[in-house]
């Protein structure tokens, strides 16, 4: 039998740019991070943890793939970082419940910094629609995370602790050993017409929804940047998602899983919401737990 | 998708094409509120609108095909005495067309607003569909709650985060009303009084409104949304010498100076806020929040 606290868990994550934004010459403004990281996820540290984030995608948005560049690194290191020293319970409730001000301030920290070693250039305003008037010009000096606005998910484990916490929309799909899926966090019900929550607010802190989970019933997590679930005709097709991931990575391994990943998005995208998709996955690796079963 | 059994890990299909179920564009909810009261008998009014309907049509059709991750469902919905869809269901916009609208009764838009709600709150409208468009024609006055069913549309968070654009037909139109149902003083009311005009302005709203939909680009941006400004229209008017005065001008667009609403990033009504924070600079418009007028130089006001 293994035990939740022997389960080693290997984080992995893709991005691809939405077929849409390819056919109108924009970037990938989603950004997906995890750690460990490696060329190949790699089994044996304590903490694994991945993000994805949802840059807010318009030619005018100016920074906002860099925005959720600073966030997911932002969750992932403050994770990494902050899980090691978490004993029991409450010592998983209190950091989870700090996180959202913890990626918050670092977020805006990182976003001023960037802000004023690399200033908004003449190009960038001219690319605001209409070239970037006085009021907007002012905005952004006043308020420079406005650019880089962006959602977050973040998923982390450690030990017997699974925290997750999410701002703004995507979704965050906890997958049982028997490929049973359950949506992990509630979806907040005023998120809807593409309207999102975004770390340039100035009280996105409390606008986080966070859940722990005891790690030992959950085999997978997947969390994702809305693009995904959109493309799906229905919540089942999506949640599939989750179920299908958990079987292909025992059968085939993740040196195969990272390598179909991106195809499979790139497919997604182009058949589906044309929006760019994200995804990050953390699963208890198989060999890990498959040496533990036989005593080694 | 892979079938497994538990115990052994073994697959019925050896083969994974990619993870989930169908995969499907978004459906993008488009609706035409037309008054169909009395006064559009007058004047050729309602068969004007008929008209310039269909004639829009194509056009819609052809800004469709320019985004294929989303799919346009049509649904008019008539009031007058009373409120009905003229249709059971949405109605894909390949598959659509225009059934003739008569005139008679008087101007019930708040059970139309009401008929609305209900459909917005419905299981028909699926989360991942992109934010509705709803184009409201009217001619005059409300005369029953249009106040309870505006206030029930800007309650339903799909009714508030729709783009609304509303189209005056004649100087009796309620301007007033209009303004209202848009909910935003930075949109201009489409004025048409003359049958030429409905066609540009049907035509305008339907494209524009589609356009600004279905851009993923209106995803989130808690500076300019998308919306109008994403689908490049800026609030303006028509170019006036040549054959491209059909086509909306692109006037330079203010961004404006806070975030989204509240702490919501990005939405449609950002999108024509921007799109229409210009729109004083702009030939045609009377003033931000104003009247777009539809009607050209050399064209007489019929109506």
């Amino acid at each position: 039998m293994v035990s939740s606290k022997s389960a080693i868990w290997t984080a992995f994550g893709a991005s691809v740019r939405g077929a849409q934004h390819r056919r109108e010459g924009r970037p990938n403004q989603d950004a997906v991070a995890w750690s460990p990281q490696a060329p190949l996820p790699q089994a044996g540290e304590a903490v694994a943890a991945v993000a994805v984030a949802d840059g807010h995608g318009h030619a005018s948005g100016l920074r906002a793939g860099k925005g959720a560049r600073i966030a997911v690194e932002t969750a992932v290191r403050l994770a990494a970082a902050g899980m090691p020293g978490i004993t029991g319970p409450d010592g998983a409730s209190g950091f989870l419940a700090s996180l959202p001000d913890g990626i918050k301030a670092a977020w805006d920290e990182q976003v001023r910094r960037e802000a004023s070693v690399d200033p908004f250039g003449e190009g960038e305003l001219a690319g605001l629609p209409g070239g970037g008037g006085t009021g907007s010009r002012s905005a952004l000096l006043l308020e420079p995370g406005l650019a880089y606005g962006t959602t977050v998910i973040l998923a982390a484990a450690v030990g017997e602790h699974l925290l997750l916490a999410q701002l703004g929309d995507g979704d965050v799909l906890l997958v049982e050993a028997g490929g049973a899926v359950a949506r992990a966090l509630t979806r907040d019900p005023y998120l809807v017409a593409n309207q999102t929550w975004s770390l340039s607010s100035g009280d996105a802190a409390r606008r986080f929804t966070t859940l722990l989970v005891p790690a030992a019933s959950v085999e997978l997590v997947l969390v994702a940047t809305d693009g995904y679930s959109n493309s799906f005709r229905d919540a089942a097709g999506f949640d599939q998602t989750g179920s299908d991931m958990l079987e292909f990575l025992r059968r085939f391994g993740w040196p195969e899983l990272t390598r179909k990943l991106p195809e499979w998005l790139a497919s997604t995208t182009e058949e589906g919401s044309g929006d760019d998709v994200t995804v990050g996955l953390l699963a208890k690796d198989v060999t890990a737990c498959a040496v533990t079963r036989s005593g080694r | 998708m892979i079938a497994s059994v538990e115990k052994g890990l073994q697959f019925e299909l050896p083969v994974l094409r990619r993870p989930g179920g169908e995969l499907a564009s978004r459906p993008l909810h488009f609706y035409f509120l037309v008054d169909c009261s009395g006064s559009m008998a007058l004047d050729g009014k309602i068969q004007a609108l008929n008209n310039a309907a269909r004639e829009a049509l194509p056009h819609m059709r052809e800004v469709a095909r320019g985004n294929p991750h989303a799919k346009p469902l049509l649904r008019v919905l008539r009031f007058a005495t009373g409120a009905e869809w003229m249709t059971a269901e949405p109605v894909p916009i390949e598959r659509f067309s225009w059934s003739e609208l008569s005139a008679g009764g008087v101007t019930d838009l708040g059970a139309a607003l009401g008929l609305l709600v209900r459909e917005l709150g419905s299981p028909e409208m699926p989360r991942r569909a992109l934010p509705p468009v709803i184009v409201l024609i009217s001619d005059g006055r409300p005369t029953d709650d249009f106040d309870a069913g505006l206030a029930a549309l800007d309650a339903e968070p799909w009714g508030a985060q729709a783009v609304r654009l509303g189209i005056a037909i004649g100087r009796d139109a309620d301007h007033e009303m209009l303004s209202r149902f848009i909910g935003d003083p930075l949109v201009p009311i489409l004025q048409a009084n003359a049958p030429e005009a409905l066609v540009r302005q049907i035509r305008w709203a339907s494209t524009i409104g589609l356009a600004s939909s279905s851009s993923p680009t209106i995803s989130g941006s808690s500076l300019e949304g998308g919306g109008l400004a994403a689908a490049g229209w800026a609030g303006g008017a028509y170019e006036s010498d040549d054959d491209r005065r059909d086509e909306p001008v692109v006037a330079p667009v203010a961004v404006p100076p806070y975030p989204a609403k509240s702490h919501l990033s990005g939405v449609s009504a950002e999108g024509l806020r921007l799109a229409t924070a210009s729109s004083a600079t702009s030939p045609g418009v009377d003033e931000p929040g104003g009247v777009i007028s539809g009607t050209r130089e050399d064209e007489l006001e019929v109506w």
